[in-house]
C-alpha cells in the first residue's frame, strides 16, 4: 500500500486521480460535470488555483508577485499593475489570467517556466468558472460541519444507521450497490482485531457462531469495547499522534519516565473519558484548579516534544525547538491544519498569516522548561507507581509569561513584531472572546464551534475503521488537501459526535455496527471504483506492527495479559545482539525475562534513535514527529521479520507445542491451529493439503512448527479482514 | 493510492494471466519497481552512487586544501571578523588559536590535484577526482549536520538522499534493495542514528537497508535453526497455494504483492549471503582494498560496495565513524586514514578498471570540516566542527575527472570562490542521475517536498563535458 500522497511534478498534482484511463466513476462524475459547465468552486476550482497559483498570488504577502491575490475575489477582479484584469466575472475573452494561461509566450505565460504550463483540461474549468460568473466559495473545512438529514435511498432493507444512507446514496447516484455483509466468522476477527488489537479465542468463535440473537453482533460490539484491550488499541493511534516514545530523541536520547503518561491515555479510553475532557487535560491539564495527580500526569502529552542536550547553540534555541514542536503537533492532531508551514513565512496555500502561528506559539511559550537540568526540558512530578518511586515530566505554567516575537524566516535570532496569544484569524474569534493562554486554548478547541476539531477526530476514526479516512489526508484539512469523499456523512458524524457529549465509544460502536462496516472484503467484479472511495466494499487492513506481535503471541498461548497497571513500565523483547552496538549507541539492550517479556507491544521501550527492528522493519514509527498516518508497506523484509525473527519464532514452536498438548489428533490440531490464527474453520481442501503436509514430516513438533509457521505468515493472518 | 500503484495493477490485471510465475514475482517485486512517473527528466550520465560518509566530519586543511598562511599565524588568535555573522564553536570555548596542518601537501597525476601526506594512495587516483574545496553548510552540530547532507534540511523525519533516488529510479535488481547502508570504523561517541537512512514520508521501501557487520546480514536472513532450505520452500509453497486462494476469493491485488515479497525474501536468502562472502574474491582483490574479506572494516566494505553497484544496487551509503577529531588530531586522523585511504582509491581503481566508474558516483565527504583553529586538550590538541568551508571530492558517473572547484579564503575559514553548499552538491548529485532537483518531488502535508527544498542549483563546473 502507498501513502495517500501523490508522486509527480506540480502539474501533476490533482489530475492523477481524474485521469480517464482509470476509467473510475468519480473521473467521469467530474468530466461529466465539467463538459456540462458544472465546475464548483470548491471541488474544481480552488485545487488548481491553490496548486497552480496561490504560491505567488495567494496568501504569503512575502512571495507575493504583481499584488495580485487570486484567492480574494475584490483583488482578482480590480486592475492589477499592467492595468488588466486578471478576472472579469462572466467575461473569460476579457480575463487577464485566461490570455496568460494559454500563452505561448514564455514571457508572458502563467504559471511561468520552469513550472509546467496548466494542461487543457484545466485551462477549460478555469475559463467555465469565469463564464459562469468567477464565484467563490469559502473552504469547507473552515465552515462549520452542518447535520443534513440523512439521504433518501433506494434499497432500503440495507441500511443499518445513517452512517449506511449516506454511504448507500453515494452508491446509488453512481449505480453500485453495496457488497453482502460479510460472513459472521469474518465480521467476529474483524471487529476483534479492531477493537482489541487481538484475534478472537476458539472460546468467543464458539460463543459467537452459536449466539442466535439478532442483536449478537452489537453484543459482541459492546463487550469487545468494554475491555480494556479496547484501550490498548485505540491508545496506540494516539500514541504516534502524541509522538509518545520513552528517550528524549536527538543523538543524545537518554531515557526518562514519561510511561505513566502512556498509562493515562489508557485509563481515559478505558473509562471512555469525554473527548473535550481528554483534550483539555492533555493540553492544560496542570492549568485546572486544584490539578489532581492524573491531570498533570496528562500533560505529558506536550513533554513528549523531543529534547535535545542542548549544549551547544544558545540553550534558548532548545526550548524553542520544543515549543514549535508542540505548535505543530496540535496543528496536526486537533485542527489537521499544516500550521508548521506558517512558522517560517506566511502560509503558501492556507490562509494562516505567519503571525497568527506565533499566537498560537505564544499560548505554548510560558512553560516552564529548564527544570533541574536543560536536557530535561521542564519540571518533573514525583510519582509512585507500583511501589517505584519515578519522575513524569509534566507541564507546568510559569508566572511570569514570556515575551513572543515573530520569528523573521524563522529565525528566534531576529525577532520580528511583538505578538499577543491567541488562535489563528481564520477562525474568526472576536478579541474579547480570545483565548490567552493553553487552557483558554484547550477549552476553545472543544467548544463545540471549532470547524475542525471533530471533523479531523471523527475522520481518524473513520481511518481506524476502514484504513483511509472520508478525507484522506487526515494531516491536512486545508486547501491542499483532498476534499472528503463523503462531506454530508463528515458533517453529520462530526456534529453527532459533538451532541454526544464528545463521546469517542459511541461514536466508534456507531461506525462499527454500520451496514457499511459489516461488508464483505471481497471486490466486484465489475469495479468502476478501483480506490473504493464510494466504500462499495470493505477494505482490509495490514495489521500493524504490535497487532502482528500480539497475535502471533496470542494465538500461541504466550501473550501475558496480566493486570495491567504494574506492568506498565516499558518492556524489552528480545533484539539481536549488536543492534545498538553497532551503531554506536549508547545503552545495552537487556531482554527482559520471564513472562514480562510477552506482554503486549504496546509497552515495548520506544527507542527514537533506534526503534525495535521488529517494530521498524513492520512500519511502526519511530515517533519523532506527530504521526496522523502510518505508512504501511509490503516488503521482503517484513516476510523475514515474520518467517525468522527470534519473537515470531518463539510464537510459531509455542503454536505448535499448543496444538500438540492441547488435543489428540492431527484434524482437530489442524482445526484447533486455524481457530486461534484466521479465527475460522479449514475447509475440506485446506484440511487435505495441511494433512499432507503434516504427514511428509517426519517429527511431529517440526511438522506442525511448519503449519505454525505457514499459518502465521499468510496474508490472510497478516490482515484485518 | 499512487497512480503508478493503479497503473501496475491495471498493467497486471491484463497480463498476470501470460506470464510465468518466476517473471510476475519478479515484475511484483516492490523493490525492482521503477521509480516516479517522468523520469530520468535528463540523459542520465550516473545510474548508481557510492557516498562514503566521512562521520563526524574530516579535517579539509590536513588533507585536501593547504593553507601554508596558518604556519605564520601559528599560535594566534583567530581575528574576530572571521567570527562575524555566524554562532558560536560548537565546543570551543573563548577565543582559539590558530594551527598550521601538521602534513605536508604535494601535487599528484597529470592534474596536478593537491593532495596530503595522510593520503598516499588516493594521490595514485588523482587524475579521476573532482575535489570541491568549497563547501558550506548550514550547522556545526553533528546530527543536523549529517541530516542537512543527508536528507537537504536539518530535520531528522524527512527521506534521506538514497531514498529519493530509489524513489525517483527504482532498482535495476530484483533480488536486492535499492538503497544498501554499510557501516564501519571506530566509536567517537557519535551514534548512527535510524533517520540517517530514513525513508521520511516516502514509502517504505525506499528506506534503506543497513547491512551488518555481525550475524547475517539482514536482520532475520537465516531460517530458524532446525528448517532447512528446502522444508523452507514446502512451507512458502504450502502459503503460496493458499495466498492464491485468497486473493481469488477476495480479488485484492495486494496479496500478490504479499506473494512476490515472500519470493523475494526466499530468494534474498541466497542472494544476500552470496553478496557479502568475499571469499570468491581473489587474493589480488581483496590486497588492492586491504580486506582480509572476513573482518568488518571500511576496506571490506568498499569492496562489498563495488558488489553491491556491480548487482544494481541503486545507492550504497557508507558510514565509517571516526573522524570526529577534537582532542587528537594526529593520531585519529592518520588511524583513519590508515584505514581509508587504501580502500576508497581502491574502489575508485577497481571501478574504473572494470568499466563501471563511467556510470557510478562516488562520493566522499563528512557533514562539514573542522577548524583551522586548535581545540587544545591538555598535552594533545584536535579541530571542532566546521561547516563555513570543507572538502568533497567526487569520482566518476559524469563528473569532471582531475578538477579543483572552489576555494576557502586565506584561513580555510570560509568557502569563498564558487561555494557550493549541501543543496548544490544534491542538485549536482540529481542532475548526474538524470534528475531534475526541482522536478523530483514528493506530495505530503500538502505541498511538493524536495531533496533540495527551495534551493540548489547544480554546479555545471564539476560535470564532464561531452559525456
Amino acid at each position: 500500500m502507498q501513502a495517500g500522497a501523490k508522486p509527480g511534478n506540480a502539474s501533476a498534482s490533482r489530475m492523477p486521480k481524474t485521469l480517464p484511463i482509470l476509467a473510475s466513476i468519480l473521473a467521469l462524475a467530474f468530466h461529466a460535470a465539467a463538459m456540462a459547465g458544472l465546475v464548483e468552486f470548491n471541488r474544481d476550482v480552488r485545487p488548481i488555483l491553490a496548486d497552480r497559483c496561490f504560491p505567488c498570488h495567494g496568501p504569503d504577502r512575502a512571495s507575493l508577485k504583481a499584488g495580485l491575490r487570486l484567492d480574494l475575489p475584490a483583488n482578482a477582479s480590480t486592475p492589477a499593475m499592467s492595468g488588466a484584469v486578471p478576472i472579469v466575472p462572466g467575461r473569460p475573452a476579457d480575463s487577464e489570467l485566461v490570455r496568460r494561461i494559454a500563452s505561448h509566450d514564455d514571457d508572458l505565460r502563467m504559471p511561468p517556466p520552469p513550472h509546467a504550463p496548466l494542461p487543457q483540461a484545466q485551462r477549460d474549468v478555469l475559463d467555465r468558472w469565469i463564464a459562469g460568473g468567477a464565484r467563490h466559495e469559502p473552504h469547507w473545512a473552515f465552515v462549520p460541519p452542518r447535520r443534513a438529514n440523512p439521504p433518501v435511498v433506494a434499497r432500503i432493507a440495507w441500511p443499518r444507521n445513517p452512517i449506511d444512507l449516506f454511504v448507500l446514496a453515494e452508491l446509488e447516484r453512481h449505480g453500485m450497490s453495496p457488497s453482502p455483509e460479510a460472513d459472521r466468522l469474518t465480521l467476529l476477527r474483524r471487529a476483534t482485531l479492531d477493537l482489541t488489537g487481538l484475534p478472537p479465542t476458539p472460546a468467543e468463535i464458539a460463543a459467537f457462531a452459536n449466539d442466535g440473537s439478532p442483536a449478537a453482533y452489537e453484543d459482541l460490539v459492546r463487550r469487545l469495547m468494554a475491555s480494556r484491550h479496547y484501550a490498548e488499541r485505540r491508545a496506540q493511534d494516539w500514541l504516534d499522534l502524541a509522538r509518545y516514545a520513552d528517550t528524549r530523541g536527538f543523538a543524545d536520547d537518554k531515557p526518562r519516565d514519561i510511561w505513566p503518561y502512556r498509562e493515562w491515555v489508557v485509563e481515559a479510553l478505558n473509562l471512555n473519558m469525554p473527548f473535550d475532557q481528554f483534550t483539555i487535560e492533555q493540553l492544560a491539564g496542570d492549568m485546572l484548579p486544584d490539578a489532581t495527580e492524573a491531570q498533570r500526569v496528562a500533560t505529558g502529552f506536550h513533554r513528549n516534544s523531543p529534547q535535545a542536550k542542548g549544549q551547544t547553540y544558545p540553550e534558548e534555541e532548545y526550548r524553542l525547538k520544543g515549543v514549535v514542536d508542540r505548535v505543530n503537533t496540535t496543528g496536526t492532531a486537533w485542527l489537521g491544519l499544516t500550521l508548521a508551514c506558517a512558522e517560517c513565512h506566511d502560509h503558501k496555500f492556507d490562509p494562516i498569516p505567519q503571525a497568527d502561528y506565533f499566537r498560537v506559539f505564544a499560548l505554548f511559550n510560558n512553560t516552564e522548561h529548564s527544570g533541574s537540568g536543560f536536557a530535561q526540558g521542564g519540571p518533573l512530578l514525583p510519582i509512585e507507581r507500583a511501589g517505584r518511586k519515578l519522575s513524569a515530566p509534566v507541564m507546568r505554567e510559569r508566572s511570569m509569561p514570556r515575551e513572543t516575537f515573530v520569528h523573521v524566516r524563522g529565525n528566534f535570532l531576529n525577532p520580528g513584531a511583538k505578538v499577543a496569544p491567541g488562535v489563528p484569524s481564520l477562525f474568526g474569534v472576536p478579541e474579547h472572546e480570545m483565548p490567552r493562554d493553553r487552557l483558554g486554548f484547550a477549552r476553545w478547541l472543544v467548544n463545540g464551534r471549532n470547524p475542525l476539531v471533530a471533523r479531523v477526530f471523527v475522520n481518524r476514526l473513520w481511518q481506524a475503521c476502514f484504513g483511509h479516512g472520508l478525507v484522506r489526508t487526515p494531516a491536512d484539512f486545508g486547501l491542499q488537501g483532498e476534499s472528503p469523499s463523503h462531506p454530508e456523512l463528515l458533517d453529520w458524524l462530526a456534529c453527532e459526535f459533538v451532541e454526544s457529549g464528545w463521546d469517542m465509544k459511541a461514536l466508534h460502536a456507531l461506525v462499527i455496527n454500520s451496514a457499511t462496516y459489516r461488508q464483505s472484503a471481497r471486490r466486484p467484479a465489475a469495479n468502476p471504483d478501483p480506490a473504493n472511495r464510494l466504500l462499495g466494499w470493505m477494505p482490509r487492513t495490514r495489521l500493524p506492527a504490535e497487532q502482528l506481535r500480539d497475535s502471533a503471541l496470542a494465538a500461541a498461548g504466550l501473550l501475558s495479559q496480566g493486570a495491567p497497571t504494574p506492568d506498565a513500565a516499558p518492556f524489552f523483547p528480545p533484539q539481536p545482539d549488536g543492534y545498538w552496538e553497532d551503531r554506536d549507541l549508547p545503552g545495552t539492550w537487556t531482554a527482559t525475562e520471564g513472562p514480562g517479556r510477552h506482554r503486549r507491544s504496546l509497552h515495548i521501550y520506544w527507542r527514537r534513535s533506534a526503534l525495535h527492528p521488529t517494530m521498524e522493519l513492520l512500519d511502526a514509527p519511530a515517533r519523532t514527529v506527530c504521526i496522523a498516518r502510518r505508512n504501511s508497506s509490503n516488503l521482503p523484509t517484513h516476510a523475514l521479520v515474520t518467517l525468522n525473527d527470534p519473537i515470531f519464532v518463539e510464537a510459531q514452536l509455542a503454536l505448535a507445542q499448543r496444538v500438540l498438548r492441547e488435543v489428540p489428533d492431527d484434524a482437530s490440531r489442524l482445526d484447533l491451529a486455524f481457530q486461534l490464527v484466521l479465527g475460522r474453520h479449514p475447509d475440506p481442501e485446506e484440511r487435505d493439503r495441511f494433512l499432507g503436509f503434516v504427514a511428509g514430516n517426519a517429527s511431529p513438533a517440526r511438522a506442525w512448527a511448519g503449519v505454525a509457521a505457514v499459518l502465521l505468515n499468510l496474508d490472510e493472518a497478516l490482515n484485518r479482514p | 493510492m499512487n497512480t503508478h500503484g493503479l497503473d501496475r495493477r491495471a498493467f497486471l490485471g491484463r497480463s498476470a494471466a501470460g506470464i510465468g510465475t518466476l517473471a510476475l514475482a519478479s515484475l511484483l517485486n516492490p523493490c525492482a519497481m521503477g521509480g516516479a512517473p517522468g523520469l530520468p527528466h535528463l540523459v542520465p550520465r550516473a545510474k548508481r552512487v557510492i557516498f562514503l560518509f566521512m562521520a563526524g566530519g574530516p579535517s579539509h586543511i590536513d588533507l585536501f586544501d593547504p593553507k601554508p598562511l596558518l604556519n605564520q599565524l601559528d599560535g594566534k588568535p583567530i581575528p574576530a571578523h572571521l567570527l562575524r555573522n555566524h554562532q558560536q564553536f560548537a565546543l570551543i570555548r573563548g577565543t582559539p588559536a590558530f594551527k598550521p596542518s601538521p602534513y605536508s601537501f604535494r601535487r599528484h597525476g597529470q592534474s596536478g590535484i593537491t593532495l596530503s601526506s595522510l593520503l598516499p594512495n588516493l594521490a595514485r587516483v588523482a587524475d579521476h577526482l573532482a575535489v570541491v574545496r568549497s563547501m558550506h553548510a548550514d550547522s556545526n552540530v553533528h546530527d543536523p549536520a549529517v541530516h542537512l547532507m543527508n536528507c537537504g534540511t536539518l530535520l531528522a523525519d524527512r527521506p534521506t538522499l538514497g531514498s529519493w533516488v530509489s524513489y525517483g529510479l527504482g532498482s535495476e535488481n530484483s533480488d536486492l534493495p535499492a538503497y544498501v547502508v554499510l557501516t564501519s570504523g571506530v566509536s567517537d561517541g557519535q551514534p548512527l542514528l535510524q533517520s540517517f537512512w530514513g525513508n521520511g514520508f516516502l514509502d517504505s521501501r525506499h528506506a534503506g537497508v543497513p547491512l551488518r557487520n555481525s550475524g547475517p546480514p539482514v536482520l532475520h536472513l537465516a531460517n530458524p535453526e532446525g528448517v532447512s532450505i528446502a522444508e523452507r520452500r514446502r512451507q512458502l509453497d504450502l502459503a503460496r497455494w493458499m495466498n492464491e486462494r485468497r486473493h481469488d476469493a477476495l480479488g485484492d491485488p495486494e496479496i500478490t504483492s504479499r506473494i512476490a515479497s515472500y519470493e523475494l525474501a526466499f530468494r534474498m536468502q541466497a542472494s544476500v549471503p552470496e553478496l557479502t562472502d568475499l571469499r570468491r574474491e581473489p587474493e589480488s582483490v581483496l590486497r588492492l582494498y586491504g580486506t582480509d574479506g572476513v573482518r568488518p572494516s571500511f576496506a571490506r566494505n568498499c569492496l562489498l560496495a563495488r558488489r553491491l553497484v556491480e548487482r544494481g544496487v541503486r545507492f550504497v551509503q557508507l558510514y565509517d565513524r571516526g573522524w570526529d577529531s577534537h582532542t587528537d588530531m594526529d593520531r585519529e586522523h592518520r588511524r583513519q586514514c590508515a584505514a581509508g585511504d587504501q580502500p576508497a582509491a581502491a574502489l575508485v581503481a577497481d571501478l574504473h578498471q572494470r568499466g563501471l566508474l563511467d556510470d557510478t558516483l562516488v562520493i566522499w565527504g563528512g557533514e562539514f570540516g573542522r577548524t583551522p583553529v586548535a581545540q587544545v586538550s591538555g598535552n594533545t590538541w584536535g579541530r571542532d566542527h566546521h561547516p563555513h568551508g570543507f572538502t568533497v571530492w567526487l569520482a566518476g558517473g559524469g563528473v569532471a575527472p582531475g578538477i579543483t572547484h572552489g576555494a576557502t579564503d586565506e584561513f580555510g575559514y570560509h568557502a569563498t570562490e564558487n561555494r557550493v553548499h549541501v543543496h548544490d552538491l544534491h542538485a549536482t548529485v540529481l542532475h548526474l542521475l538524470g534528475i531534475d532537483h526541482r522536478q523530483l518531488t514528493f506530495r505530503t502535508l500538502g505541498r511538493n517536498f524536495r531533496l533540495t527544498d527551495v534551493a540548489g542549483s547544480v554546479v555545471r563546473p564539476l560535470l564532464r563535458h561531452s559525456a
